[in-house]
Order: C-alpha cells, then sequence, then structure tokens
C-alpha cells in the first residue's frame, strides 16, 4: 500500500476545546472512512487534510508533500477534491454556474475545457436534468451532489469528503457509493460519514476517531470483529450490558456481557463500532 | 389528417430534390405532424446537428457575465480572473447599499451639522475599508473552504477583490465628496483610506480579511469618533499637513513591505 | 391526432420542464425539431454557416425564453417562428443571398386561414400559384407559409417593404382572376 497521507501526532485546539489530540495514522489509496460520535475531531482532522486548517502541532503529509510548506501546498491542492461539512454556495448560482466558479479555482482557464469538465462531473452526480437551477433552490440532497461535483473535478488523486452520504435518500445513497467506489480505484477517498453501513459497503480502510484521538484503524471485518461474542438477543432487557436497545422485531439487542438465556448473534459493523465507542452516537441512532 | 409524407418525399424533400407544391405541403404538415416530423428530421445531416447542438449546449450552460465581470474584462481582467472577483460578497446589492447609506450620511452630515465635517473626515475614509472586509473569507464568503483547497492562489483573489472594492466604494466616496461644502475637507478622505486599505492588506497575511479590515477600522475610526463625542476638535487635527503626511508615509510603507513579498510576486504573475 | 407513445412527453411537457432549467428535455425538443428546422432553413439561405448559427440561435432563445410560450397552437409553429425571424435577422446583418425555393402550395395542405389570408376560397389553388412568376411566388410563401409580416419578407428575399406589398397586392389580383 502506497501511503497517501500521512497523519502523526496531530494535535488542535479551538478555544477550549481539543478538537485533535494527538492523532496519527496513515491511509492509501482505496476508500477510507471515518467514523466517529459528534466532536470527536472529524471535520477538523478533513481540514486539516483538505489544507484548510492547519494542526498546532505535529506533522502531516499528502502525497509526501507538506502543507506547511506553500509551494508543496499547492501542488498537494492541484490533486485534491474536497466536500466541506457545510458547502455554501453563492446567491443567484446556477448548479452549473457554482462547479464552473469551482473549476476556474482548480486552474481550468480554458473555457471549452472546463465546460466540458463541469458537464462531465455533472452527468457523473446525475444532475444534468437541473443543471440551470439555482443551487439555493434545491433539495438538500441535490445541493450536497452539486458540492460533490465540484469536488470530482480534474478526477483528484485524493478525495476528502465530509458527510457525503449526509441528506441522500437511499437510492442516492447507492448511486453514491458506486461513484465513490469507482474514484477510489487508484486513488484515494477519505470519508467521514455517521452510517456504518456507508463503511461497510464502501470501505477499504476504517479510522474510528474519539475526543481527538484514533481509537481504532483496519480493516472494516476487523471493526465487527471487536464485538465478536459479544452481541445477544433476549426476549427483556436485563443485566449490566455496556449497550441494550430493543430491536424491531420487539427483541432486546445486547452488547457486552451475555445476560441469561440470550442468543449470541452475529455482529455487524455498528456493533463493533458501538462496542469502541461505548456509547450510542446520537445521529447514527437517530 | 390523411395525407402524410412518405419516405421518398422525406429523403427528397431534405435532398432539395422536391420543388413545386409537394416541397411546400411537407413544409406546412410538418408543423403540425409529429411523425412526419421526425420522418423528415431522420433525413438532416447527423453530424453538422451534432456539431450546432455542442453549440447550443456551450451558450446555454455558459454563465451569464455580469455588468460588473464586463467592466473588469474591458479593463483587461482575463475572463477567468473576473468571474472569481464579480462574486465578492462586497459587490452584491445588500453590501453596496448599506456602504452606499454610511456615505450619503456623512455627506448629508457634513452639511447640517458643526460635527459633520469631522464626522465626513472619520467615516469617508473607512467605507472602502468596510468594503474590504466583505471581499473575502470565512463567514463572508459562501465558498470560502472550497477557495481556500484549491490551488488558485488566496493572495491573488484577496488583492483582486480588494482592488475591485476599493474602487467601486471609491467612486462612491467621491460621489459623495463632491456634495461637502469644502474642497478641502471633500479631499482629505483620500491619503489617510489608502494608508488603512494598505495596512488591511499586509494584516491579512497573518489574520482572515475581515478581522484585518475590522480591526483597522476600529482602530482609526473609535478614538476620532470618542473625542468628536467629547466635544473635542477633531478636524483640524485630520486636515494638518502632519496628518497627511503620516498617512501618506504609512500607505507607502504598507505598500511597500506587501510587494516585497515574493508569494505576493508570484500570485500575481499568473497567466 | 398526436401518435407521441404515451411514455413520450407530449412537446408542451418538454418545453415547460426547459423553463424550469431542465437541460435534458432541451436535448429532446432539439432531438425533435431541429433536424426539419435546418433542412427548412436551408431552404431559405444558400449560406450553410449562417443556417448553422441560426439554428444555434434558434435553440438557444427555446432555453431562455421557454416561459414565454403561452401554450397555445403547436410548438414546432413556435419554435419555427423563431428560427424564421432569426434568419431574417442574421440576414439583415450580413446580407447574403437568399435561396428562396419554388414556392408551390398543394391544395391538400392549404388551410382555411391561409385561403382567407389569400382572399380565395375556391378552385385549383395548387395550379394557380404554379402559374404565378416566381417573384409572387416568393412573396407569397413568405409570407402566408412561412409566417412573415411585410418588413420581415423583405428583408428574407432581399427586396424593400414596398416592393413586398406590390407584389402581395398582384399576387392576390392574378389569384382571385384566375379562381374566380
Amino acid at each position: 500500500m502506497t501511503s497517501a497521507a500521512v497523519v502523526n501526532d496531530v494535535r488542535r485546539r479551538y478555544g477550549r476545546t481539543q478538537a485533535l489530540d494527538g492523532a496519527s495514522f496513515e491511509i492509501g489509496t482505496g476508500v477510507t472512512g471515518l467514523l466517529g460520535p459528534n466532536g470527536a475531531g472529524k471535520t477538523t482532522l478533513l481540514r486539516i487534510l483538505a489544507t484548510v486548517a492547519a494542526p498546532d502541532s505535529g506533522a502531516v503529509s499528502v502525497f509526501g508533500r507538506d502543507p506547511a510548506v506553500a509551494r508543496e501546498r499547492v501542488e498537494i491542492r492541484r490533486r485534491l477534491g474536497y466536500l466541506p461539512q457545510d458547502p455554501g454556495f453563492q446567491r443567484g448560482f446556477s448548479v452549473f454556474e457554482f462547479i464552473d466558479y469551482v473549476a476556474i479555482l482548480k486552474e481550468m482557464t480554458n473555457r471549452r475545457e472546463r465546460h466540458d469538465e463541469v458537464r462531465r462531473v455533472i452527468d457523473a452526480v446525475d444532475l444534468a436534468s437541473v443543471s440551470g437551477k439555482r443551487v439555493r433552490a434545491l433539495s438538500g440532497g441535490m445541493r450536497r451532489r452539486t458540492a460533490l461535483a465540484a469536488a470530482l473535478l480534474r478526477d483528484p488523486q485524493f478525495l476528502v469528503l465530509d458527510e457525503p452520504t449526509a441528506g441522500l435518500d437511499p437510492e442516492q445513497r447507492l448511486r453514491f457509493r458506486d461513484l465513490v467506489s469507482r474514484a477510489g480505484e487508484g486513488r484515494a477517498v477519505l470519508l467521514s460519514t455517521h452510517q456504518t453501513e456507508d463503511v461497510a459497503a464502501l470501505c477499504q480502510d476504517v479510522v474510528v476517531l474519539d475526543k481527538g484521538r484514533v481509537l481504532f484503524h483496519g480493516a472494516p471485518a476487523e471493526l465487527t470483529a471487536v464485538a465478536a461474542d459479544r452481541v445477544w438477543v433476549a426476549d427483556e432487557r436485563r443485566g449490566d450490558a455496556e449497550l441494550v436497545w430493543r430491536t424491531g422485531e420487539g427483541r432486546f439487542r445486547h452488547l457486552g456481557s451475555p445476560p441469561n438465556g440470550a442468543d449470541l448473534v452475529v455482529p455487524t459493523l455498528e456493533d463493533g463500532y458501538l462496542m469502541l465507542v461505548g456509547r450510542f452516537d446520537e445521529e447514527a441512532a437517530a | 389528417m390523411s395525407w402524410h409524407v412518405p419516405e421518398q418525399l422525406a429523403v427528397a424533400y431534405v435532398d432539395g430534390a422536391v420543388q413545386g407544391a409537394r416541397a411546400a405541403s411537407v413544409e406546412a404538415h410538418i408543423l403540425t405532424c409529429p411523425d412526419c416530423r421526425s420522418r423528415v428530421s431522420a433525413e438532416a445531416p447527423g453530424d453538422r446537428l451534432a456539431d450546432i447542438w455542442s453549440g447550443v449546449v456551450d451558450e446555454v450552460d455558459a454563465p451569464r457575465r455580469s455588468w460588473g465581470e464586463r467592466v473588469l474584462g474591458a479593463i483587461g481582467l482575463p475572463e477567468t480572473d473576473a468571474r472569481l472577483v464579480a462574486a465578492a460578497p462586497t459587490l452584491r446589492l445588500s453590501w453596496l447599499s448599506s456602504l452606499t447609506a454610511v456615505m450619503v450620511f456623512a455627506a448629508w452630515a457634513s452639511n447640517s451639522t458643526d460635527r459633520g465635517i469631522p464626522l465626513f473626515l472619520i467615516l469617508a475614509p473607512v467605507v472602502p475599508v468596510l468594503a474590504v472586509a466583505g471581499a473575502y473569507g470565512p463567514r463572508v464568503d459562501p465558498t470560502y473552504e472550497i477557495s481556500v483547497a484549491s490551488p488558485y492562489p488566496t493572495l491573488r483573489l484577496v488583492l483582486l477583490r480588494s482592488a475591485t472594492v476599493v474602487a467601486a466604494s471609491g467612486v462612491l466616496a467621491v460621489v459623495a465628496s463632491a456634495f461637502v461644502p469644502n474642497g478641502r475637507v471633500a479631499a482629505a478622505w483620500l491619503l489617510p483610506c489608502l494608508a488603512l486599505v494598505s495596512l488591511t492588506l499586509l494584516l491579512a497575511r497573518w489574520v482572515a480579511l475581515p478581522v484585518a479590515a475590522f480591526a483597522v477600522a476600529a482602530t482609526y475610526a473609535l478614538p476620532l469618533l470618542v473625542a468628536l463625542v467629547d466635544g473635542r476638535e477633531v478636524s483640524s487635527a485630520l486636515l494638518s499637513p502632519a496628518a497627511q503626511w503620516t498617512a501618506a508615509a504609512v500607505a507607502l510603507a504598507a505598500l511597500t513591505v506587501m510587494t516585497a513579498d515574493p508569494h505576493l510576486r508570484a500570485a500575481m504573475r499568473r497567466n | 391526432m398526436s401518435t407521441v407513445p404515451s411514455t413520450e412527453p407530449t412537446d408542451a411537457v418538454l418545453l415547460r420542464q426547459v423553463a424550469d432549467g431542465d437541460r435534458r428535455a432541451l436535448e429532446q425538443l432539439y432531438a425533435r425539431h431541429a433536424g426539419w428546422l435546418l433542412v427548412r432553413l436551408g431552404r431559405r439561405c444558400a449560406d450553410p454557416g449562417l443556417v448553422d448559427e441560426v439554428v444555434q440561435d434558434t435553440f438557444v432563445a427555446v432555453w431562455r425564453s421557454a416561459r414565454r410560450y403561452t401554450g397555445r397552437g403547436e410548438v414546432a409553429a413556435w419554435i419555427w417562428g423563431i428560427g424564421v425571424r432569426r434568419l431574417v435577422d442574421g440576414l439583415r446583418r450580413t446580407p447574403r443571398a437568399a435561396v428562396v425555393a419554388e414556392p408551390q402550395l398543394a391544395s391538400v395542405e392549404m388551410s382555411a386561414e391561409e385561403r382567407v389570408l389569400l382572399g380565395v376560397q375556391y378552385g385549383d389553388l395548387a395550379g394557380a400559384l404554379d402559374r404565378l412568376s416566381p417573384e409572387l411566388r416568393a412573396v407569397v410563401q413568405s409570407t402566408v407559409l412561412d409566417g412573415l409580416t411585410t418588413a420581415e419578407a423583405g428583408r428574407l428575399l432581399g427586396i424593400p417593404q414596398g416592393t413586398v406589398k406590390s407584389r402581395m397586392k398582384r399576387a392576390r389580383e392574378v389569384l382571385r382572376e384566375e379562381l374566380a
């Protein structure tokens, strides 16, 4: 695995919050999922890797280049596609105009080539039918896809996507997985998400972040294995299991120590994640 | 409708081989009959139609250039730069109208109250600085995060946008000056304004542009406003040659430090 | 009357989608209408470059002014109206030879409205038109069939407006005599 991005003991503080507290990991090509509860430091980490923010201490390198050095930073940005957590849109810009604007920022000066490329990414996210509409008049899912299309411009080698599936309906999420898995062939994709299903379906590699530190880094199957022999289903809520909830079938799923008379079941990635973090992630549970 | 365009007639019509009554019939008929229309259309030269379509697509998609972009283009800015500059939040109606309101107020005050002249001298140079505050930065520009993560040099964007909004708001201030009773007063804000704007841009190397602009504007205007409210004499100090020379020196120093920056030179040399 | 399969949206529906900024709908309209428009305009103008330009401008205009389609009448006729006027404008900007094909009207396709315009009701219209001189026929074609005003017809044919009027008057007289 050639390494695309390396994060080494990175710390970053915002006011009184220690957003990142010595995070270290290394990712290669393929799709890497970044999981973690709210406030775990995911967005801060992605902003640092997207060269938008700088760490207070520690080292970052993308494709062997140091974002702290101006010349190398530009080299990183030329290979980068970034979907911010909360992308904004100029008032009055249509989908095409917004993506064209980003294409100019990505140094596409030739008008014809630029417009062809804009059309390509608009087709890739299936927005051709609304390309002339004002972005601000679109639904949340469509706005998200518009920003995603902008991130895909110039076929970047490193895609940094902050919660790309937020606001997408199941069908759009499926399309998105297809899109990202293809983008991940030979390139590096790092995406944060609250959806453990996205990670299970899409990622070769998972990083779990909590309180600014890396709790886990490995394959999805290894994360699932964290909960092996520790997921039980019983007819009643009982025992001192760490996490219990009532499933759709009316039975109780227990994570942790076995309650009496419970059946051991095969864990999911979500079980592994919950075991690890030790608590519910409000948004994933919502 | 009983009559239709047979296959051979469609072919002959497209080839121009049909004249006479039959050609006219085809033309009148295809306006109302979708089937015959598609039969005729199917015979039209496909490669030409494909070429025309790509032209249509390009025209249809092409972002329409605003008047601001046309002005910038006319003074020699490349089309791409003009597009990025014209998206400056300051150039939106909400910003421009509030800046105009400040200038109208200052010009009105200079004519109607005895504290109006110093008020004008304090406010006029600040207006272009406030315009710079709305040129680029977090929370100001909706695409700020994406802009920063892109290879387009941030410094270039900051300077091009700042120059544009300073020019636009400068025009505003000059127009307002025409209504100021005293000619010396009307011109005295120019050098302080230049000093404040260059200080702002210099400061923007370390902090976000809006922060720099508000800090500079407040540092200049607040003490003067306090003095004015206290009833102290402000005009003569601002109009004094010493104040004007100081402003000129500050502007010159800030601009010199700024232009000595190799990054800035590299950023501005593109294209 | 329409034989368009029910799964295919009608032109009017597509035009409404175009008004909403749907580029795919414009592409469908283009696929349906650009072909015949190109051919028909080509019969009015000898310069293929200008014709291409006019077809392009026409569909750009359809994109921008789809909202202005009232919903009455055939979309094809509306598009033709835009196209032929753009051609007239194009010819005015850069005068090039307009070619007017031999105009002859078949009785089968003469609507009552068109007959009224010509002031003729009965008789062998096609035959009568065929016997008109080419100059008179050209005027009849551009005003009646193409739907142009006398000023526009004059520009298309490269003759003064007054001449269009006098030729039209003359054509009416001849037709009335023949069909009386």
